[in-house]
C-alpha cells in the first residue's frame, strides 16, 4: 500500500495499480483465512449462544472469551471489508491515471486508513493468537 | 511531506523485513514460558512494529510536527480509554459488599 502511494505521487498510476492490486488480494486472502476460521469455530461449536457446548472447566468464562474473540476481529474484519472497497475504488480511479504529484490526496487517505486496520490487527494477533500458548 | 527525494523504496523494503523479522520473534516466544513476561514481551513487539508502521508506512516520520501531536494525542486518547477500563478491572476486588 505504502508502494502504491509512493508511484501514485511521483506520477506512476501504472505502478500505483499492480501494488493496489496486491494489497486488494492480500487482505482478501486474510478475510478467506478469518471466513474459513469462523466456519471452522462453528462446526466445533464454540460460538457463543444456545448452539455453544463447551466441554471445559469454565463454560461461562469460555463464552466471554469468545464473546470477547468475535467482537474484536468480527469489527477488525468489518473495517477490512471496508478498506477492500475503498482500495478497489483507488484502484479503478488510479487505472484511470486519476492521481500525480499534485493530485494524490486520496490515495494517501487510503493508505493511512488500510495501514491503521493493519495496526489494529498487530496488537490484536499477540493478544488473542499468542497468549498462553506455551502452557 | 515532500522529503522524498531519496529512494523510499528500500525504506519500505526495509520496513517490512523489520515486521516480518519481529512477526516471527514474537510468535517463536510465545512457544517459551516466560511467565507473565510473555504479556509484556509480545506486547512490547507489537507496540515496537506499530511504531515501525505508524513511522514508515504512515509517514509520521516525514510529518509536520502538528500531524506527530495528533497522532500522540490519539494514542493519549486510547490510553485514558484503556485506564478507564482498568480502574473497574483492577479495583473489583477491593470492596467486600454484603
Amino acid at each position: 500500500m505504502a508502494q502504491a502511494v509512493y508511484a501514485a505521487r511521483t506520477d506512476r498510476c501504472k505502478r500505483a495499480t499492480v501494488f493496489l492490486g496486491g494489497t486488494w488480494l492480500l487482505g482478501f486472502l486474510f478475510l478467506c483465512l478469518k471466513a474459513y476460521e469462523y466456519y471452522d469455530d462453528v462446526n466445533r461449536h464454540i460460538v457463543p449462544g444456545a448452539s455453544m457446548t463447551f466441554k471445559g472447566p469454565h463454560p461461562e468464562v469460555a463464552s466471554m472469551l469468545y464473546f470477547i474473540y468475535y467482537s474484536m476481529t468480527g469489527l477488525h474484519a468489518l473495517h477490512l471489508m471496508i478498506g477492500l472497497g475503498v482500495v478497489a475504488w483507488i484502484f479503478v480511479q488510479a487505472r484511470r491515471e486519476s492521481f500525480s504529484s499534485r493530485y494524490y490526496a486520496p490515495i494517501e487517505a487510503a493508505g493511512l486508513y488500510w495501514h491503521f486496520v493493519d495496526l489494529v490487527w498487530i496488537f490484536l494477533y499477540p493478544l488473542l493468537y499468542l497468549m498462553d500458548r506455551h502452557s | 511531506m515532500n522529503r522524498h527525494s531519496s529512494a523510499p523504496q528500500k525504506t519500505y523494503a526495509l520496513t517490512l523485513a523489520a515486521l516480518l523479522l519481529l512477526l516471527g520473534v514474537t510468535y517463536w516466544i510465545s512457544h517459551i514460558d516466560l511467565g507473565r513476561w510473555n504479556t509484556i514481551v509480545s506486547l512490547s513487539i507489537a507496540i515496537a512494529k506499530a511504531a515501525l508502521v505508524a513511522l514508515y508506512f504512515m509517514h509520521l516520520r516525514d510529518s509536520s510536527g502538528i500531524t506527530r501531536v495528533a497522532a500522540g494525542l490519539g494514542v493519549f486518547w486510547l490510553g485514558i480509554l484503556i485506564m478507564l477500563s482498568m480502574t473497574d478491572y483492577l479495583s473489583r476486588g477491593w470492596l467486600f459488599l454484603p
